[in-house]
């Protein structure tokens, strides 16, 4: 089965000069897997995951352990908020990311997000153009009813 | 013969230097070299004592790669790194001196790379609670695990490799070299208040949040923290009798290794991939490429042009230690002191046997009175000469890539303004040290 069929067109998008704040509160809502970062075109630029914000807001050479000697790390989210909030989403994106095309089969997309961990593929045209995206849970609902035979309601 | 040991030689060494290639894959490569091309055969690359690879060299680094492994894993450092900026109340200039006392201490008796690798996060976490910038406290960590490293036998591989080449033991970098490094780090960190201890000010609310801290839960295992400083403690009294009780210390170091793999519950394939065996690997190539030119009389050769220019005689060494300090120290900041001090070693047995010794490589003319001043300036300017520059040594490199990757970028030249002065306030020291003690008091 294609993932063009099966994929979410529902995306959100920003621009490359969105904001760092702005960011935040988009992916921020429960709805939003993953940031699209698009030009005018629509062509995709890149991608603004919840990690790419979360290193932004935790010290990178901050561990489990060293984290523990901290009695609240209010005060250090705060400072790497201030530190950030300068950068815009093409600062804070991942331009290296994987994409699939609309033929493309099912089973190539659960492949690469069980390898890579990935939350989930953007899916583009011939064009480049960002058509749609096809996440974790957009697979396991594909295998579980339509291969599974389940009903998942 | 000659042409072609000489070529590998110089070939690997440019390449070494340019870092285009991996400097591992450069060495590996030129010693298969020298074996295809028959410099040396495999059993002088194995067995020679001349010619072929310091076993002594290798099994210490790696048994001291496993003790510092097994060490890390207890937290200990980053216990005491916290403790300490607490000891020093939240002063940012006080933390700073205790952070370069903590990495001297602890790199003249682990590893340079390990100590800044385990001290960095506490610093940056410090720096971030006080609101400073982390940057002059990491240089002043790599410089300090460089100039601690100094003081021991154990303390850098240069050090390394010129006690098993010239049959030096612990207590003889302790005596010899240990003072001269305390009076570099009281007078660097004298110069360092005159910079630093004015611009460092925060404010009291930052200072409380040091004090906030808690530092027990950087304890991960205290079962295993208080065995690893049994054997830690066994080991070192291990390396401070090793002469008295003729064990070699990679003996030593092997023993540790082992007690400490054997109590530590940890799981040995685990502790032996974290060795860097990269790092050995360039070792045992670097070895037999070098001793393909000793072979075929290179080094002989450059030996002879040093005692020209030197002049050193069994009365004095003079000329040729000061030349020692400030070429070994300037070339150290601009390669690897590794190749410099593996490529310096034979051409100073060499020299030593021609001026001072009866026959090859003998006890008597390595450790003679007016050689020892040459090896302790081989020494510190090797080691001290790795401050000069960000790629001078790998504490360095390592604090560089740190701090870059926690946002703070190091440049070359910002590296270079810290460190380049104090590499040459701490050659002048050492030359001044050399100077006084082994050719005024005679000491």
């Amino acid at each position: 089965m294609n993932v063009g069929k099966h994929m979410n067109t529902s995306l959100t998008t920003v621009g490359p000069d969105t904001a760092f704040s702005t960011l935040l509160v988009k992916q921020c809502n429960w709805r939003t897997r993953q940031i699209y970062v698009v030009d005018q075109g629509f062509k995709l630029l890149g991608i603004v995951t919840t990690h790419n914000l979360l290193s932004r807001l935790v010290p990178q050479y901050l561990d489990s352990t060293l984290s523990k000697t901290l009695p609240s790390g209010d005060s250090l989210f705060a400072k790497h908020y201030r530190e950030s909030s300068g950068l815009t989403a093409k600062e804070v994106m991942t331009t290296d990311f994987i994409s699939l095309g609309l033929d493309d089969v099912i089973i190539e997309a659960g492949a690469i997000i069980k390898d890579r961990r990935f939350n989930g593929l953007p899916v583009l045209d011939e064009q480049g153009v960002l058509r749609g995206d096809i996440g974790r849970k957009d697979i396991l609902r594909y295998i579980t009813a339509k291969v599974c035979g389940l009903d998942i309601g | 013969m000659f042409w072609t040991a000489t070529i590998i030689f110089a070939v690997c060494y440019a390449v070494i230097v340019s870092e285009k290639i991996h400097k591992t894959k450069v060495a590996i490569f030129g010693a298969a070299l020298t074996l295809v091309a028959k410099v040396l055969t495999q059993h002088d690359a194995l067995h020679d004592i001349d010619f072929g690879v310091d076993w002594n060299v290798i099994f210490l680094l790696i048994s001291m790669m496993v003790i510092v492994n097994i060490l890390a894993k207890t937290g200990i450092f980053q216990y005491v790194a916290v403790r300490a900026a607490k000891l020093g109340k939240g002063e940012p200039f006080t933390i700073m001196v205790i952070f370069a006392a903590l990495t001297a201490v602890g790199s003249a008796f682990l590893d340079n790379v390990t100590t800044v690798l385990l001290l960095a996060p506490v610093t940056l976490l410090i720096a971030d609670q006080l609101d400073i910038d982390p940057i002059p406290y990491l240089v002043t960590e790599a410089l300090a695990s460089n100039i601690g490293g100094t003081a021991t036998l154990i303390g850098d591989p240069p050090n390394i490799m010129i006690a098993s080449k010239a049959n030096l033991v612990f207590m003889d970098f302790i005596i010899h070299l240990a003072p001269v490094v305390l009076i570099i780090m009281l007078v660097w960190l004298a110069i360092w208040k005159l910079i630093f201890a004015k611009r460092l000010h925060v404010r009291e609310e930052l200072k409380a949040q040091i004090m906030a801290m808690d530092e027990r839960e950087l304890i991960q295992d205290p079962a295993l923290l208080k065995r690893a400083g049994v054997i830690l403690t066994l080991t070192i009294l291990g390396f401070v009798l090793h002469g008295f009780l003729h064990y070699e210390p990679a003996t030593v170091a092997l023993m540790g290794a082992a007690a400490l793999l054997l109590v530590s519950g940890q799981d040995p394939h685990h502790v032996l991939s974290e060795v860097e065996w990269p790092t050995i690997f360039f070792f045992i190539g670097l070895f037999i490429i070098i001793g393909g030119v000793v072979k075929v009389g290179l080094i002989e050769i450059l030996s002879q042009k040093m005692i020209a220019v030197t002049n050193p005689t069994p009365q004095s060494t003079m000329v040729l230690s000061m030349v020692m300090i400030w070429f070994s120290g300037v070339a150290s900041a601009i390669v690897d002191n590794i190749p410099f001090v593996a490529t310096m070693n034979p051409l100073l047995v060499d020299l030593a046997d021609k001026v001072f010794g009866p026959h090859s490589g003998s006890e008597s003319a390595l450790q003679h009175a007016a050689m020892m001043p040459v090896w302790w300036s081989l020494a510190l300017g090797a080691c001290l000469g790795g401050n000069g520059s960000a790629i001078g040594a790998s504490a360095n490199v390592i604090v560089v890539g740190l701090s870059e990757k926690a946002g703070h970028r190091i440049t070359f030249m910002r590296f270079v303004k810290y460190g380049a002065p104090v590499m040459v306030l701490t050659l002048a020291i050492s030359m001044a040290y050399v100077y006084v003690r082994y050719f005024w008091l005679k000491i």
